[in-house]
């Protein structure tokens, strides 16, 4: 059934009953074509673009726990395009135009933002920094200007007025088109629509084995038995590298928690997503009203999937000290997902050392904004075999070339 | 919160007094042509990354200023041993491309 205004009528009329169900709930079958293992919102949306954009239809996706469950529904839902290298620029800004007509294209309304994402600037380091980015990606193509204080104040009213503010702003870089999107929307909307197009989504199904036949990958080992695979993507983010090391290769990539969380509800105060590198942390309002609050990365390796009370403290004291009428207000709920940090901070996408199996991971902090483009590139590579043009920076050789795509340093953010 | 007591000082110290130094890595050779080319790719940019326990380095920052090294589990973040560094050797990391 569509998401059209008659049918939302008719269904509002009856009492919300008669929704079918999104997506079916299929026992996996003893072989596919093509295995995605991860049903986060990059392996659904490499099985969507997949029977959508290659007609390959006999796809399953293996997904351990529940859609969307992981870093897709733990993110702060931000997207941008501001990458400084024309490579990361590409990709980035391929993925904010989908997401621009991607409610349109999955008759799913993923809540698209477009309220600008605020770069706040404090000192005259960072405004040359920021003035540097703004030039380079000008060269890109992609919007991005400098507004002065006075304008940066004007955008947010809430801003510390202090003129004895620990970190005065003297500037701010805003691009206009970043913004934020419903996480969950994304994740259920690719799984509805790769669903129509015949593609098993196979819930609660964790990878637990590789049969290796020749040196490629032949079947998928799961609680349940195992299924066969003509060949495999592989989008599970940290748990990528596990499913390599069955496939006998490691990847340089070490798994950290990335904490956020969410304020009680109050009337509209912060029209734009703002973040502070030198405080190190960013916060937007939802539609609801929560302020969603973000920080930095903890820089040990962990997996546990839940929060620290040092990151907590420093996060909280970085945006009490940009806005200070946020003190009064109450966090909510606090969460952290595992983000999956290469040595350069940007994504291995393509072949591996194994024929069949193709990657799609080490987004790190910035997986949720990549999701469309993580697909397609996904896809692509799963489908024909061969590496997409706008992938090519990003394979996994350009740490043995030494030919890395440094943006830890370019895209300036705190983590 | 991670605790950790400082095997040379002997003071507890919390995860923010703690400088993180990464997964620990053997010595770095005296002469750079000891490692050969996927050797050092290795030692740069692979780790082992386990979930379960991992031997780190890190730094009694805000006390006595040494290094040492750290088991710990990245599931459960539960500290399983601490010592000076020539008491946990560690190997090279492998690496793929």
């Amino acid at each position: 059934m569509r998401h059209s205004f008659l049918n939302l009528l008719r269904q509002g009329l009856s009492g919300h009953r008669g929704w079918p169900q999104a997506w079916r709930n299929p026992e996996p079958r003893r072989s596919y074509e093509a295995v995605i293992v991860g049903g986060g919102g990059h392996g659904l949306a490499t099985a969507y673009y997949l029977a959508g954009e290659h007609g390959l239809t006999d796809v399953a996706v293996l997904e351990r726990g529940w859609i969307g469950g992981g870093n897709t529904g733990r993110n702060t839902t931000n997207v941008r395009s501001d990458y400084m290298y024309p490579e990361s620029a590409a990709l980035y800004d391929l993925s904010l135009r989908v997401y621009e007509g991607l409610g349109r294209e999955l008759d799913f309304n993923i809540m698209l933002s477009q309220r600008g994402w605020l770069f706040l600037i404090h000192d005259l380091h960072q405004m040359e920094t920021a003035r540097h980015k703004a030039n380079w990606m000008q060269c890109n193509g992609i919007d991005g200007v400098i507004v002065d204080s006075a304008e940066a104040r004007r955008m947010l009213p809430a801003l510390n007025p202090a003129a004895d503010a620990r970190y005065p702003v003297i500037g701010a870089f805003p691009q206009r088109r970043g913004g934020t999107i419903r996480h969950d929307a994304v994740a259920w909307g690719y799984a509805r629509a790769a669903d129509r197009l015949g593609v098993d989504i196979i819930q609660n199904c964790a990878v637990e084995g590789l049969v290796m036949n020749g040196g490629c990958v032949t079947a998928v080992q799961i609680s349940r038995g195992t299924i066969g695979c003509g060949r495999m993507g592989v989008a599970a983010a940290a748990w990528t590298a596990r499913v390599t090391a069955m496939a006998g290769f490691p990847l340089p990539m070490t798994s950290h928690i990335l904490q956020a969380m969410v304020t009680e509800p109050v009337r509209r105060c912060l029209d734009h997503v703002v973040i502070s590198p030198a405080t190190g942390a960013y916060v937007n309002q939802t539609r609801k009203g929560e302020l969603v609050i973000g920080g930095i990365m903890d820089l040990y390796q962990s997996f546990s999937q839940r929060g620290t009370y040092p990151s907590i403290e420093k996060v909280v004291a970085a945006v009490v000290e940009m806005f200070p009428a946020f003190s009064s207000l109450k966090l909510m709920r606090h969460w952290a997902g595992v983000v999956d940090i290469t040595p350069d901070r940007s994504p291995i996408i393509g072949p591996s050392p194994v024929p069949n199996l193709h990657l799609n991971c080490g987004c790190g902090t910035g997986g949720f904004k990549a999701i469309p483009a993580g697909g397609l590139l996904l896809a692509h590579a799963v489908a024909t075999g061969r590496q997409h043009a706008l992938a090519e920076a990003f394979g996994l050789e350009r740490f043995r070339l030494n030919a890395l795509v440094d943006e830890a340093a370019a895209s300036g953010i705190a983590h | 919160m991670i605790v950790i007591r400082c095997p040379h000082c002997q003071v507890e110290r919390h995860e923010d007094e703690l400088f993180y130094g990464g997964e620990a890595l053997p010595p770095r050779p005296s002469d750079p042509l000891q490692l050969s080319d996927p050797e050092w790719t290795g030692r740069l940019f692979f780790r082992s990354n386990p979930e379960g326990a991992v031997i780190e380095d890190r730094c009694c920052a805000a006390g006595c200023g040494h290094w040492f090294r750290v088991r710990r589990c990245t599931a459960s973040h539960a500290i399983l041993d601490v010592a000076p560094p020539p008491a946990m050797p560690v190997p090279l990391p492998e690496f793929s491309s």
